[in-house]
This record gives C-alpha cells, structure tokens and sequence, in this order.
C-alpha cells in the first residue's frame, strides 16, 4: 500500500544504546547512501524525552521506533521499512517487504529479533555502544 | 579476391550492418525509458543513451572483428556458406544477449528514477504532539 504523505525528509531512529547488535547496525547504516536523511538516537539519551514528548507510548525500549520531520512514529516492522525506504541501496525492498504476504513475515523476525536482541548480541559478542564509550 | 576472403567481406559486412541497425532501434526505443527515469531531463537521457549506444557499437564490432579469422580451409560454396553462417550465427546470439542486457539496463534505471519519486510504502503508527 502507499500512502499520500507530506514529503520526508529526515528519520530520527530511536535505538537501544546497551544493544551490541543495535549498534552495529546503526554503524553499517550510516555508511549507506541515503535519500532520506537518517539521525541515530540511544534511547537512554537525555535529550530524548525532550525532542520526543509521548514517545514512551509507543514502547521503543520493546521495539525500534522512528520518528520522521512531520511527527509521525513508526513502530517494529514499519520502522524497519521505513529505514529500507530511507536507503538506495533497498528502497525497492522497502515495498516488497510491505506486501501483504511478505509484511507478516517482516512483522514475526522483527518482534524475534527485537525481543533477543540482547540474547543475539552476546552470541555475536557485540558490546553495547555505551560500554564500548565508555570503556 | 578468392572464396574465403569473399566470405569473411559477407560475414564483416552482414554483422555490422546488423549491429548498425540493432543499435539504432536501441538508441530510438531506449530514449523513452531514459526520458522517464530521468524526470523528463532530455539532455541527460540523451547523454546517457549515446554513451550506452557507443558501448554497445565497441563491444559488439570489437567481437565481430576478434571473431573473423578462421583456421578452416573452404570446401566451395557449401562451405563458404556454413562458415558464414555458423560466424553471422554467433554474432546474432551475442547481438541478442546484449541488446536484452541494455533493455535490463535502462529498466533498472528507470526503476530507480521511479523508487525516487515514490512516497513511504508504510503510513505512520501515529503523531507526537
């Protein structure tokens, strides 16, 4: 489906920052061309609350959340889509994936991953980007 | 001149006169796609087509030329005929594969020129504020 909506031209990706895996795919995107421009927030950001009020509504500690220039939020599987929609590379990917069919299936491996994602991070042996800058 | 040199005039002629005309209905047809890919911009689409088409003639002349010797002594005619044949054969298979390979080319351009324009595939979950 698409949908009529005031061009985007800026997503604010709210991450897990005590998320390895998060973080690395927060790097490998932000290497990727974009026509869409792509800002990376951990969500344990002060600044977050702040930038974004009501945002807890939409649970972004359970999943990924978006937020684009005009307000709108997009949640787990559509913001996944969102940020494939953002790149060159997979914008084409971004619609197969929102296909009736297909978006099922997006929807079931982006709640497993989000929900393992700390479970994935440590079997991949993916620190966290706020340890890592830490230490 | 003798037979073989008669075939090898047929076969150079026979190929580039074909490839002439394959890539004429290339640079013709494809400018449509090219134009639409690329926003209605018609001096890029014709930029793009001519460096496409000159791709085209140098790939393909430069196979006809690497493919015109031949080791084989012609028995008459029937031979100078099947040599030819089997020469001006290969050539229109390799004429075919590429024109197929450019109508591939200029539908990933236009796709992309398309995915462009094309609004979010997902509407948002709901509004801050």
């Amino acid at each position: 489906m698409r949908v009529a909506t005031p061009e985007i031209k800026h997503l604010t990706v709210l991450y897990d920052g005590e998320c390895g895996l998060c973080g690395r795919l927060k790097e490998r995107l932000q290497d990727e061309p974009v026509w869409i421009e792509l800002e990376f927030l951990a969500l344990q950001n002060p600044a977050v609350p702040q930038r974004f009020p009501g945002i807890e509504a939409y649970e972004p500690t359970r999943h990924l959340v978006i937020v684009d220039d005009h307000q709108g939020v997009y949640c787990a599987e559509n913001a996944w889509i969102m940020i494939l929609y953002a790149t060159k590379a997979f914008r084409g990917l971004s619609f197969e994936l929102s296909a009736p069919g297909m978006k099922t299936l997006a929807k079931e491996a982006c709640e497993w991953v989000s929900g393992n994602r700390k479970n994935i991070s440590s079997w991949c042996g993916l620190k966290p980007q706020l340890k890592r800058n830490a230490g | 001149m003798n037979a073989i040199e008669w075939t090898y005039l047929t076969y150079a002629g026979a190929s580039i006169g074909m490839t002439i005309w394959v890539a004429r209905t290339l640079h013709q047809n494809g400018r449509v796609f090219l134009v639409d890919a690329f926003h209605g911009n018609q001096e890029l689409a014709d930029s793009v087509n001519h460096l496409l088409v000159v791709g085209f003639y140098l790939i393909n002349i430069g196979f006809i030329s690497l493919f015109l010797k031949t080791s084989s002594t012609l028995d008459g005619l029937r031979g100078g005929i099947e040599l030819f044949s089997g020469k001006f054969g290969l050539v229109m298979v390799i004429l075919g594969i590429m024109h197929f390979f450019n109508l591939f080319v200029f539908s990933r351009i236009r796709r992309r020129g398309q995915l462009q324009q094309t609004p979010p595939p997902v509407p948002a979950q709901g509004t801050l504020g």
